[in-house]
């Protein structure tokens, strides 16, 4: 049986994983949360262009001083610009 | 003060461009205008000293610097605004597409380039590409944007006829 392709939210997130020196938590919603979270069913969404995700607010102080967390973001976007691929919408929930 | 995002009824993201513009010492909208107008936008020049610490365009591009003019999270400050539309110019069609998709701010860009399709008609293949990367953008009402007027000089009537009207751009 053929293997699905890999989505963009998961080459998105894993190219942000490479980027991370440690665990790092955030919260996905939007389309990628569909592809990723929902199998067959959020496959639909595989080709969407970027992962939005929830900063919790209570996390947000030691979120901002998160120096690595941020030049992964930015390392990110720009290992992925040629393709239009991209995290940058990243709210919190405060 | 209202930020740019409450006027036009959006909520704003936490921006990685952003805090690397903070990182660079760019703290405060009015650093960005200063930066613009260190970097061609001389009619902001007069209300505006121009940066004399531009970080570089490998640091802070153009096309990241309009971003930065048009956030959402930024005071409401109309001449930040006009110092966008004015930078523009310096900027490549396709890249300020794709910084303006990652940073939330396409629909204040589209209502920049729409105004610049009826009034900077010697650069229409660039502000029609531009909105077509863009995609389409919900429109927004009308006054919260500067007017179209703001984003050009205009010539009154002269002895050789009516005046003329050039958008602003960067030399």
């Amino acid at each position: 049986m053929a293997e699905m392709p890999i989505s963009n939210p998961e080459r998105i997130l894993r190219i942000l994983d490479s980027y991370l020196e440690k665990e790092t938590r955030i919260i996905l919603f939007g389309r990628a949360a569909l592809a990723l979270g929902f199998g067959k069913l959020g496959s639909q969404f595989a080709k969407t262009m970027d992962v939005d995700a929830i900063l919790p607010a209570v996390e947000m102080g030691k979120t901002e001083a998160d120096a690595q967390f941020w030049k992964a973001i930015e390392l990110t976007n720009k290992s992925l610009m040629h393709e239009g691929l991209y995290v940058s919408h990243l709210f919190t929930d405060g | 003060m209202a930020t740019l995002a409450q006027e036009l009824g959006e909520t704003t993201h936490c921006s990685a461009l952003l805090r690397n513009a903070r990182f660079v010492g760019l703290n405060s909208t009015d650093d960005f205008i200063r930066l613009a107008v260190a970097r061609g936008c001389y009619h902001y020049g007069p209300g505006y000293l121009p940066s004399k610490n531009d970080p570089g365009l490998a640091v802070i591009s153009n096309e990241e610097l309009v971003a930065l003019l048009l956030l959402g999270s930024n005071e409401y400050e109309p001449f930040a605004i006009r110092c966008a539309a004015q930078l523009i110019c310096s900027c490549e069609a396709k890249s300020l597409a794709m910084v303006a998709r990652r940073e939330r701010v396409e629909r204040s860009l589209a209502y920049i380039a729409k105004a610049a399709c009826k009034y900077d008609t010697n650069r229409a293949g660039f502000w029609t590409q531009l909105l077509d990367y863009l995609g389409e953008q919900a429109p927004i009402p009308e006054g919260i944007m500067p007017h179209w007027s703001r984003f050009v000089s205009q010539t009154g009537v002269t002895r050789k006829g009516q005046g003329s009207i050039s958008w602003l751009k960067c030399p």
